[in-house]
C-alpha cells in the first residue's frame, strides 16, 4: 500500500484527533495530498506506479469526504473508540424524535398545496437545520464526556434529518423545474 | 521561433527531451486537434488552413474512407454512406438509436442489438470504428505538423458522458493507434484553456452547448487546482436539436408530414443549420429548399420565431444549471465567472438566457469551438511529462451515480454522482445456496430507484467461489472508478482469500475480443504490420519507463534506497534497455514487468515521501 493504511484519517492529514476541524486547513491539506498522489502526476510512469497512485488518490478522497462531513466525521471518531455497527443499532428508539420526524414528513407532503410552497419549504428547512445543529451539539457534548451511547444515538438522528433534508431539496428542485 | 525537437524512434531518451502530445476534441459536429509548441497551445490546421475537421466520414467500396470536408460534401448526394453526428451513437444500444431515428437517417444492420451497426458501402461500421476514422485523420494531421509520432493524447468527452460512452471513446482511440493519457471532461478542459485559476480563487461555471451534448460544470479554483464541485447536463441535447426543431417548423410550413425521404430530410436539416447560423447576426433569413418534385419551398424565419422555437430547449439547459448549482451546494450569486463553450453558444438567445440566469455577462473571449481542444493540449503536455514540476491539478467528478441491482428490481447506490474521482467502494456479498460457486452482479448508472429506469452498464459474473454452506462465503467486490471516470470491478472471497474471476458482459459497447479483431482488420486494410506496430508501442513504453525511473532516481534514489536496492533496480533497468534494443516485443514486456517488480517498494516509498513533504507544508520542488 502506498499510504500507510494503519494511520488513522487524522494522522494522514496531520490533524489532531478531534471533532473540531478548520475546514479551510482541511481543504489546503487535501489539495496538497492530491498533488502528491493523483494519477495525473504519474501519467508518464509505469503501470505499477499508476496503480499505486490510483489507490493513494482514492484513499485521500475517501478520507477527505469522511473528515469534511460532520456526520461522517462523528461516526469515524466513534469508530476509533470501538463504537459502530458491530456494537450498536443503526437507528434510534427515541419515540418523541421519531414522531417529530413523521410530522415533518407530513408537512413536506403538504407543501405543494400551500399558497407559497417556496416559503413553506424554507420554513421547514430552517426548523430541520436547527434540529441538526442541536443533535450535533448533543453529539459533541456526549463524545467529550465519553458517553458514546448518547453520542451514537445523536448521529443516527442526524441521519434521519439528512434524509428529510434530501427530500426537501428534491421537492424544491421539482417545484423550480415546473415554474414558467 | 524555437526549433522543434524531433524525437527519432530508436534514439535513447535524453533528459528534458520534448515529448510530442496532443489534445483532441472529438465533437459531434466538428473535431479539432491542438498541441503545445514553444510553450503555446494552439489548434493545428490542415493544409488548407482549416482548424475544424467536420466529424463526418464517407465510406465507399474498396477505398479508404473520406473524413472531414470532403466527406461532408457527399452528405446530400450519398446520405447513407456519409456518417455525421456519430458521437450521438457512442456507447448506445440499438434501442437507444430508435429514439434518435429522426436525427440519424442511416441504415442499421439487424444484430443482437447490443452494438448498433451502420450499413455502408464499405461494410458494417460501429460508432467506435467511425470515430476511430476521425481520430486517425486528426492523428495524421498532428504527426505531420509536429514532425513525429505522438506519444500520447488527451481526448475530451462531455462531462455528462456515462461509463459506456467513455469506454467507447477510449476504444476508438485504441483502434486509431493512439495512446490515451487521460479522458478529460470538456468543461474542465475549457476552464484550463481560459487559465481561470490565474484570476485568483473562486467559483466558475462552464456552460458547454455543443453539437449534440450539453454540460454544465461548477468548479472551485485554487492556486492551480481545478476542483469540480458538480457537473450536470444532457448527453443528447445540442445544436443538432436546435436544427431539428427548425427543420420541423419548415416541414410543417411546407405541408410535409414526417418524411422517410432521407435526401429531403438532409436538405431540410442543412437549410435549418444555415438559417440558425445567419440568425446569429441578422433579424431574419429567407430559406429555400428543393422539394422532390423539383419545385422549391420558400419561407422566411425571423429571429423572434426562431427564439420561440428553441426557447424550450434552452430552458432545459438553465434548469440543469439550477440543479447542478444545488448539487454543488452553492448559490448562483457566488459564481465569479460564467464561461461559454461550444459552437451552439453563438446563438444569441443562448447567451441571453444564460446571462439572465446567472445575472452576469458570460465570457466568450476564446473561440468557443477551439477552447476545449486547447485545454486538452495543455493537459496532455503536462501528462506526457514535459512539465514534471507543474502545479496544475485537475480534480474531477463522476457525473452519474453507480449502483447495483438488488431484490425486486431496485437499485442500491454505491457511488453518488459528483463524487471526486478516483473513488472506490467495497461491498460484501454472500452466497444464498450451499456450495454456490458463482454469482452475478448487475451494475447500473443513473439516479432513479428502479433498475429499468437506469442505464445498464454491465453484468459481472463471479466464478471460482470456494464451495461453502449458504451465507458462509464473504465476497468483497470492489468498484473502482479511475481518473478517466471508468469503472473497474474486482472481487475476492475473504475467508479463503480466493480471487474470484470476473467475466464482464457489457450491456453496450464492444468486448475486448471485438476490438482486437477490428484492430487486426484495420491494419490489414492499412497494410500495416501488426507485429511491427506492437513492437513500436512496447519500445515507446520502455523508453517512458526508463525515463520516468531515471528522473525519480536522480531526485531521491540515494535518499530512499540502500546501495543494494538501487543496484537491483538499475540491473532491471539495464535489462530493459537491452531488451528494448534487441527488439523482441514479448521480452520488452517482460523486462518492463521486471522493472515494476524491482521498483515496487521504491514507488511506494516515493509516494509516502511525497505525502510527508506535502504535509510538512513544503513542495518537493523547494528541496531542489
Amino acid at each position: 500500500m502506498p499510504i500507510d493504511l494503519s494511520a488513522n484519517h487524522f494522522e494522514l492529514f496531520s490533524l489532531p484527533v478531534s471533532f473540531d476541524i478548520d475546514l479551510n486547513e482541511l481543504g489546503e491539506k487535501y489539495r496538497a495530498l492530491q498533488a502528491a498522489t493523483h494519477p495525473d502526476k504519474f501519467a508518464a510512469s509505469d503501470a505499477q506506479a499508476q496503480r499505486i497512485s490510483v489507490q493513494g488518490a482514492t484513499h485521500v478522497n475517501e478520507v477527505y469526504e469522511t473528515l469534511k462531513d460532520p456526520l461522517r466525521r462523528g461516526f469515524y471518531l466513534l469508530e476509533l473508540e470501538g463504537v459502530g455497527l458491530g456494537t450498536h443499532e443503526y437507528t434510534t428508539s427515541d419515540a418523541m424524535f421519531l414522531m417529530q420526524q413523521l410530522e415533518h414528513r407530513e408537512a413536506l407532503e403538504a407543501v405543494t398545496d400551500s399558497d407559497d410552497p417556496f416559503a413553506a419549504l424554507d420554513a421547514l428547512r430552517d426548523v430541520v437545520t436547527a434540529e441538526e445543529e442541536q443533535q450535533m451539539a448533543v453529539f459533541k457534548a456526549a463524545y467529550a464526556a465519553q458517553d458514546y451511547d448518547t453520542a451514537y444515538d445523536a448521529l443516527t438522528k442526524v441521519m434521519f434529518i439528512r434524509r428529510l433534508q434530501d427530500q426537501i431539496e428534491e421537492t424544491e428542485a421539482h417545484l423550480e423545474d415546473e415554474l414558467d | 521561433m524555437a526549433l522543434l525537437q524531433i524525437s527519432e524512434p530508436g534514439m535513447s531518451t535524453a533528459p528534458h527531451q520534448h515529448h510530442l502530445s496532443a489534445g483532441i476534441d472529438l465533437g459531434t459536429t466538428n473535431s479539432l486537434v491542438a498541441s503545445v509548441r514553444s510553450g503555446v497551445a494552439e489548434t493545428l490546421p490542415d493544409e488548407q488552413g482549416c482548424h475544424l475537421l467536420p466529424s463526418v466520414v464517407h465510406y465507399q467500396q474498396g477505398q479508404p474512407p473520406l473524413v472531414g470536408a470532403e466527406a461532408l460534401a457527399k452528405a446530400t448526394v450519398d446520405p447513407f454512406n456519409t456518417i455525421a453526428s456519430i458521437k450521438r451513437l457512442m456507447g448506445r444500444s440499438a434501442s437507444d438509436v430508435k429514439s434518435l431515428a429522426g436525427h440519424l437517417p442511416y441504415h442499421f444492420a439487424e444484430g443482437d442489438g447490443r452494438v448498433p451497426r451502420l450499413v455502408t458501402a464499405a461494410g458494417e461500421k460501429t460508432a467506435v470504428e467511425v470515430s476511430a476514422d476521425i481520430l486517425a485523420a486528426l492523428k495524421a494531421r498532428a504527426e505531420k505538423t509536429l514532425g513525429g509520432e505522438l506519444e500520447g493524447v488527451v481526448i475530451t468527452v462531455p462531462a455528462y458522458f456515462d461509463d459506456a460512452q467513455r469506454q467507447a471513446t477510449k476504444d476508438a482511440a485504441r483502434l486509431a493507434g493512439l495512446k490515451v493519457l487521460r479522458l478529460l471532461n470538456e468543461p474542465t478542459a475549457a476552464a484550463v484553456a481560459y487559465g481561470l485559476e490565474q484570476g485568483g480563487e473562486g467559483l466558475v461555471a462552464i456552460y458547454d452547448l455543443g453539437g449534440g451534448t450539453f454540460d454544465i460544470s461548477i468548479l472551485r479554483l485554487h492556486k492551480g487546482v481545478f476542483e469540480v464541485l458538480a457537473t450536470g447536463g444532457d448527453s443528447a441535447l445540442g445544436g443538432d436539436d436546435l436544427d431539428h426543431v427548425v427543420a420541423e417548423w419548415m416541414l410543417e410550413s411546407a405541408g410535409i408530414e414526417t418524411s422517410d425521404d432521407h435526401h429531403l430530410m438532409r436538405r431540410f436539416m442543412t437549410a435549418a443549420r444555415k438559417a440558425k447560423e445567419v440568425l446569429s447576426g441578422q433579424p431574419s433569413t429567407d430559406i429555400a429548399v428543393e422539394l422532390p418534385d423539383g419545385s422549391n419551398w420558400r419561407g422566411t424565419l425571423t429571429l423572434e420565431k426562431f427564439n420561440e422555437l428553441i426557447a424550450p430547449l434552452i430552458k432545459k439547459t438553465t434548469n440543469a444549471c439550477r440543479r447542478t448549482l444545488r448539487d454543488a451546494g452553492v448559490k448562483k450569486q457566488e459564481v465569479r465567472e460564467v464561461v461559454m463553450v461550444g459552437g451552439s453558444t453563438r446563438v444569441p438567445l443562448v447567451r441571453e438566457m444564460v446571462g439572465t440566469f446567472f445575472g452576469r455577462e458570460p465570457l466568450v473571449d476564446i473561440d468557443p469551438d477551439k477552447v476545449v481542444a486547447v485545454g486538452a493540449a495543455l493537459q496532455a503536455d503536462v501528462l506526457v511529462g514535459n512539465k514534471p514540476e507543474g502545479d496544475m491539478l485537475l480534480l474531477d467528478v463522476i457525473p452519474l451515480s453507480l449502483g447495483i441491482e438488488t431484490m425486486g428490481g431496485l437499485v442500491e447506490k454505491l457511488i453518488s454522482r459528483n463524487t471526486t474521482i478516483p473513488v472506490a467502494r467495497a461491498q460484501e456479498f454472500t452466497t444464498y445456496k450451499d456450495g454456490q460457486t458463482a454469482m452475478a452482479i448487475h451494475v447500473l448508472q443513473g439516479e432513479r430507484e428502479l433498475v429499468a429506469d437506469n442505464r445498464s452498464l454491465a453484468r459481472f459474473e463471479l466464478r471460482g467461489i470456494p464451495p461453502m454452506v449458504a451465507g458462509a462465503a464473504r465476497i468483497k467486490v470492489t468498484f473502482q472508478v479511475d481518473a478517466d471516470g471508468l469503472l473497474n470491478v474486482t472481487a475476492e472471497e475473504e475467508t479463503s482469500g480466493v480471487q474470484a474471476s470476473i467475466e464482464i458482459k457489457p450491456s453496450y459497447g464492444l468486448t475486448d475480443n471485438e476490438i482486437e479483431t477490428m484492430l487486426r482488420d484495420s491494419m490489414e486494410h492499412a497494410h500495416e504490420d501488426m507485429a511491427q506496430r506492437m513492437l513500436r508501442e512496447q519500445q515507446v513504453e520502455a523508453d517512458r519507463v526508463v525515463e520516468a525511473l531515471d528522473a525519480a532516481l536522480a531526485k531521491d534514489g540515494d535518499i530512499l534506497l540502500s546501495a543494494a536496492e538501487k543496484k537491483t533496480i538499475l540491473a532491471a533497468r539495464d535489462a530493459l534497455i537491452a531488451a528494448r534494443n534487441e527488439g523482441d516485443t514479448a521480452a520488452i514486456k517482460a523486462a518492463i514487468k521486471g522493472v515494476e517488480v524491482a521498483a515496487d517498494d521504491y514507488v511506494e516509498r516515493r509516494m509516502n515521501s511525497n505525502i510527508r513533504q506535502a504535509m510538512a507544508g513544503h513542495n518537493v520542488e523547494e528541496f531542489e
